[in-house]
């Protein structure tokens, strides 16, 4: 579990002011806000990329600070950014692959874990592919790889769908589902409100503050997010009429095939 | 292997401006388009190549005209051409990290002032990663002028530095922010 203590952050604004809250492993934790509300500050927080912040981050009884190694800290969480040609660093799908799991593990060759990892994000092909030419959605699933290959308990998703197509969106929503049962934490950070049906929890920037909701409260009371300023997104309206129904929801096949019984 | 063929072009690319047999030049084209002829890309992509040099070929034929006959220059500018072609005859052959492993071999020796070789081979691994992207920044910074209204010509990127020269700048450092951020998701510090 995340737990953030009293977090206070300013930067030319107050951002957060003495929030606190949890984030549970094993569960999808949405993060929403409006524009400058602090999402990615939020993230960049979480991922130990920036502590000039007041309180605490506990991850899984490991206190953020900056004297924690890197290897630890990534050990504990990794972050996919909303660009993916700004987290690939090197020209070669396995080259990418292979310098992480060189940072790791300080092995040189890791043929057999690279070609696992592609597997699981559906890469294996692109194995010795130019990673220049690759797609927006296959260069995100290379990134989601690369964090993959440490094994981190938390991985945060900053807006990295924002960029990609409905099926690349899908595809990536499908592994995340798929990480979950791992027993990993995912943590999407968003803007697109139609995305809260695939969460378990939603945490909700407003006004320095940060409140949590589980999906169940929040579609129990849709009107919340009207009174945060949000708009009600059509597909957890639907989702809601379904659930009043007693039509049971678990992805997104059972959604597309409940509307008929509407 | 790949380590030879990279300190044979870094030989041939230093030993071309060196040559002053016509004869030895025109064997030098020769086989050069041979090799681009039996190389993996296709002879159209090295036209399509060669036309975006075109330009500086002509400005260097007639920087040399001034001071010396066509003949001289026509000569000098051949050399030019020759070491075009063994940059893209290389590349066809060497990826980025090939290179990037060839240069970390070749600069061994530095380990003897304790240089930090790895770190080197992957600046220049990451640097040559990141050119096309920095090219097409530049792309969309130009369109986006373009957009409104800028002319783009030499005369106001010249007169007017700071419109395209400070946004390029602004979106080099966030990306040099993002490389750190990166480099940090994939443990290194």
């Amino acid at each position: 579990m995340i737990s953030v203590n009293n977090l206070t952050f300013k930067y030319d604004k107050l951002l957060f002011d003495n929030t606190s809250f949890t984030i549970d492993s094993n569960k999808i934790t949405f993060i929403i806000g409006k524009n400058g509300s602090g999402k990615t500050t939020l993230a960049n927080i979480l991922s130990g990329l920036n502590f000039k912040y007041d309180g605490e981050i506990i991850i899984d009884n490991n206190k953020l600070s900056k004297k924690m190694k890197i290897r630890e800290l990534r050990k504990l969480v990794g972050m996919i950014f909303q660009n993916p040609d700004h987290q690939i660093v090197m020209n070669n799908v396995y080259d990418e692959l292979n310098f992480t799991i060189n940072n790791l593990t300080g092995n040189k060759d890791n043929k057999d874990k690279i070609e696992e990892i592609l597997k699981t994000v559906d890469l294996i092909d692109f194995i010795n592919s130019n990673t220049y030419n690759l797609s927006g959605g296959e260069k995100q699933r290379l990134n989601i790889a690369s964090i993959l290959s440490i094994n981190p308990k938390y991985i945060i998703f900053d807006e990295a769908t924002s960029m990609l197509d409905d099926t690349n969106r899908l595809k990536i929503y499908n592994l995340v589902n798929e990480l979950k049962k791992k027993d990993l934490g995912i943590i999407f950070i968003t803007n697109n409100m139609e995305e809260l049906f695939y969460a378990d929890d939603i945490l909700i920037i407003d006004n320095k503050k940060i409140i949590k909701y589980s999906k169940e409260e929040l579609l129990n009371n849709l009107d919340l997010l009207k009174k945060y300023g949000f708009n009600i997104p059509i597909i957890l309206l639907t989702m809601k009429k379904l659930i009043d129904k007693k039509i049971k929801i678990n992805n997104y096949n059972d959604l597309i095939k409940g509307i008929d019984k509407l | 292997m790949k380590t030879l063929f990279f300190l044979l072009f870094l030989i041939y690319n230093f030993f071309l401006f060196y040559i002053e047999s016509y004869y030895l030049i025109i064997i030098s084209l020769i086989l050069s388009i041979i090799l681009i002829l039996i190389s993996k890309r296709k002879f159209i992509d090295y036209l399509k190549f060669m036309k975006k040099n075109i330009l500086f070929m002509i400005f260097i034929f007639l920087c040399n005209l001034l001071f010396t006959n066509y003949l001289n220059s026509l000569f000098i500018t051949t050399r030019f051409l020759l070491s075009i072609n063994a940059t893209y005859i290389f590349t066809s052959f060497l990826t980025p990290s090939d290179i990037s492993n060839s240069i970390c071999v070749l600069l061994y020796p530095l380990k003897i002032f304790k240089v930090d070789i790895n770190k080197l081979s992957l600046i220049i691994s990451i640097a040559i990663t990141f050119i096309p992207i920095l090219i097409n920044e530049g792309v969309i910074i130009k369109k986006s002028l373009i957009n409104k209204g800028y002319k783009f010509n030499l005369k106001n990127v010249l007169t007017r530095p700071q419109i395209f020269i400070t946004t390029y700048l602004n979106n080099l450092f966030n990306k040099i922010d993002e490389i750190e951020k990166a480099l940090s998701m994939k443990i290194f510090d």
